[in-house]
């Protein structure tokens, strides 16, 4: 009887002191409130939280840890380590900042579409890329809940270019020019008048040039810099026909349409046929162009001054210098979108990103970043010393000979152009039916979103 | 005999991770589901018409099936090779067996990089031909578009023959002695034992190698990706190549279509070729 009752004490203690322990829990974690079992913790947010720190301040103070996406070409030469520990000593937040290489835009995506949002993410600009980014709707079993990117007015240019007075179609690009990249020391001694109209560097007699020294070097199995000569090229027939993306994205004209475009590809596969690039260039790759082209085995690489900053930190003295793809006269230069810093709406630390954003965008740490980077600031006010190449060509985009590459400039996205333009240096295509194959690309594209024209 | 309701978590997670996903991808290449509409619309079979209109898949499908009859043939030819010759007392046999099985456990993606630097212009392979003084023969592999996808089948072939091979060795080593003995003492030479004797026996062996070499390489997809991404051009664009190539332009249900496709192809295939060799195995 005796053991019965001391049972029955110790349990009645114990619930005693488990339902205090709990109400304890309760009062601690109900913010607002509105929990309907207040009456067991009578005052439940102000004192709860003013005893257990009682020298914290407002939530939004704490400081929070935000992820940051880049690529990681665009991290090169940019200090944006540099830059991040600046934002984490001034605002006592942390930063998180993963730079990526390979498939980084499908992996962006893929992050985008199950919600593993960063808070800050560097991505592409053009209006294609962020229509891509912005999706997440569909289907609503496959991707959950709706992802909405930040306004225009939230995310963030890293690099607007156009700010600079003068620069045509620019108004909010990067200065990324795309032109060949020379190298100074080499061209001198070739035969080959470059830089002068692509079609008399063509037609130099090939005896007459180095041997085993090609005048380009083009990266065909990395695929994408085939796109800089035609990309660059465009921006001559932008400068003659201001409307001409207008009418390519209403439909009313096609790339296969325009005879100056077939031209220019037809430009960029005579280059392979009259054997001025770089013989096996479907093993060639972008790095390999590099070190071609510093080292003087290669005369030029058609590509833009991106690629200035890998380089020189491989070859700080290569006398690499640049001149516009020379289609004309005074030829125009392409000027490639920028990458674009974006915040989410939806992040849970949204304030604190456009706070990091702000912190981007204040004068001092852009001239860190351009004083590193050495591209073209684009930021009125902001100056910094150039890389020898792109010093080369201030001049003609100052004097406003510069426009963007079209693939920023339409409607939605020209698909696998890269593909194409093997085809074109394999000799399976031709220049009329890479055309073709490019506005069919974009006219897929075009049916699937809808547009009207299409 | 247990009782049925038993296989119900079993067939539970199977439905779930792969009824379900697939009669949804069946239900969404019927649809218009793209990265730039808003909404999804029941559009029937409009994906596939447009499949066919455009005709690229046509050139994925011819080069995804010589790619698979390349690896096929080859991987069961070299794999029962070489149990043939690793089941006879040679010394070091199963060390042998070890090295040839271990590329199978590797990843593609190494083995990728692995023959892109053997198959460079200036690469192993190309050295090698020079120093036999094949110099002529050199050429870039991977860059060629008419051998492109000949180099990548034979990466794969080297890949995978190990895995035929202890397939093989396994079916080898449950022969009856017995009547490897009979066929010897009534005078069958080692070529007639092979094709009287071990080579019908291994018929069961024969049907599991065949089926699971010609639906992997009709699955084909890191292997292209990381040698060429279905380069020079479209050269050695394969149906998943292709399939990829449409979801990062964000065409989902047109690249839903296209996988729909795939999976009717490797299913009348693996059908119609399990039906063969089954019968052949009740043949022989």
């Amino acid at each position: 009887m005796h053991a019965k009752q001391i049972k029955s004490g110790l349990t009645a203690a114990v619930s005693v002191l488990m339902a205090a322990a709990l109400a304890a829990c309760g009062g601690g974690e109900s913010g607002s409130g509105g929990s309907p079992s207040s009456s067991a913790s009578p005052s439940p947010s102000a004192s709860a939280s003013a005893s257990a720190k009682p020298s914290e301040t407002a939530p939004a103070a704490k400081p929070v840890t935000l992820s940051v996406i880049m690529h990681a070409d665009w991290a090169k030469g940019g200090p944006w380590e540099q830059i991040m520990k600046g934002y984490e000593e001034k605002s006592g937040n942390k930063v998180d900042l993963q730079i990526v290489s390979d498939n980084f835009e499908q992996m962006v995506l893929t992050k985008i579409a199950t919600e593993d949002i960063p808070d800050v993410l560097f991505f592409f600009s053009q209006s294609s890329a962020i229509k891509k980014a912005q999706s997440g709707k569909k289907p609503r079993r496959f991707v959950g809940r709706i992802l909405h990117f930040a306004d225009q007015s939230d995310h963030f240019e890293i690099l607007p270019a156009g700010r600079r007075q003068g620069v045509r179609h620019s108004d909010e690009r990067d200065e990324r020019v795309g032109r060949p990249l020379q190298q100074k020391k080499y061209l001198p001694t070739s035969a080959c008048p470059c830089p002068a109209r692509t079609t008399s560097c063509s037609q130099t007699p090939r005896r007459s040039r180095p041997r085993a020294s090609p005048p380009f070097y083009e990266a065909g199995k990395d695929g994408w810099p085939l796109q800089v000569f035609t990309f660059s090229g465009f921006a001559n027939l932008l400068a003659k026909q201001p409307d001409l993306m207008d009418k390519i994205n209403a439909h009313q004209t096609t790339f296969d349409q325009i005879p100056e475009f077939v031209d220019m590809l037809q430009k960029q596969a005579d280059l392979v046929k009259k054997g001025y690039a770089n013989k096996n260039l479907f093993s060639g790759t972008y790095d390999l162009s590099l070190d071609e082209l510093a080292t003087g085995k290669s005369a030029m690489v058609i590509n833009a001054d991106w690629a200035l900053p890998t380089l020189l930190a491989k070859y700080p003295d290569a006398p690499v210098g640049m001149f516009p793809q020379p289609f004309e006269a005074d030829s125009y230069v392409g000027i490639s979108d920028p990458q674009a810093a974006f915040a989410f709406k939806n992040s849970k630390n949204v304030e604190q990103a456009k706070d990091l954003l702000a912190y981007i965008a204040e004068p001092e740490t852009l001239k860190t970043y351009y004083d590193a980077a050495k591209t073209m600031p684009s930021w009125l006010g902001v100056e910094a010393a150039l890389n020898g190449g792109t010093a080369d060509l201030q001049p003609v985009v100052e004097a406003g000979r510069a426009a963007p590459f079209f693939n920023g400039l339409t409607a939605v996205s020209v698909g696998d152009y890269t593909k194409e333009l093997q085809a074109l240096y394999g000799g399976d295509k031709t220049a009329a039916e890479v055309a073709k194959a490019l506005q069919k690309n974009i006219d897929t594209a075009a049916k699937a979103a809808g547009l009207a024209g299409w | 005999m247990y009782p049925l309701w038993l296989l119900l978590p079993v067939l539970a997670v199977y439905g779930a991770l792969y009824i379900y996903p697939t009669l949804s991808g069946f239900y969404y290449s019927l649809t218009d589901w793209n990265i730039y509409k808003e909404s999804i619309r029941f559009v029937g079979l409009q994906q596939y018409r447009d499949l066919l209109a455009a005709g690229d898949l046509v050139n994925a499908v011819r080069h995804t099936l010589v790619y698979a009859a390349i690896v096929t043939v080859f991987q069961n030819g070299l794999g029962l090779g070489l149990a043939l010759i690793l089941t006879t007392r040679v010394p070091g046999r199963n060390a042998f067996r070890t090295v040839f099985f271990l590329p199978c456990v590797l990843s593609t993606l190494v083995i990728g990089y692995v023959f892109s630097a053997i198959y460079r212009p200036e690469g192993i392979l190309n050295e090698l031909l020079r120093f036999v003084g094949l110099g002529f023969a050199t050429t870039d592999w991977l860059g060629n578009a008419d051998v492109a996808l000949y180099a990548i089948s034979v990466a794969n072939v080297w890949q995978y023959a190990g895995f035929a091979m202890a397939i093989y060795i396994a079916g080898i080593l449950v022969i009856p002695k017995e009547l490897i003995e009979a066929s010897i003492i009534d005078g069958s030479g080692y070529l007639k034992l092979v094709r009287y004797v071990i080579f019908p026996l291994l018929a069961p062996s024969f049907t599991i190698n065949v089926i699971l070499s010609l639906i992997g390489s009709l699955k084909v997809f890191e292997i292209v990706f990381a040698l060429t991404s279905g380069g020079p051009g479209d050269a050695t664009e394969v149906v998943n190549t292709y399939i990829f190539d449409r979801f990062s332009d964000g065409l989902y249900a047109y690249g839903t279509a296209a996988n729909v496709c795939l999976f009717l192809v490797i299913a009348v295939i693996s059908f119609y070729a399990l039906h063969l060799l089954r019968r052949r195995e009740v043949q022989l």
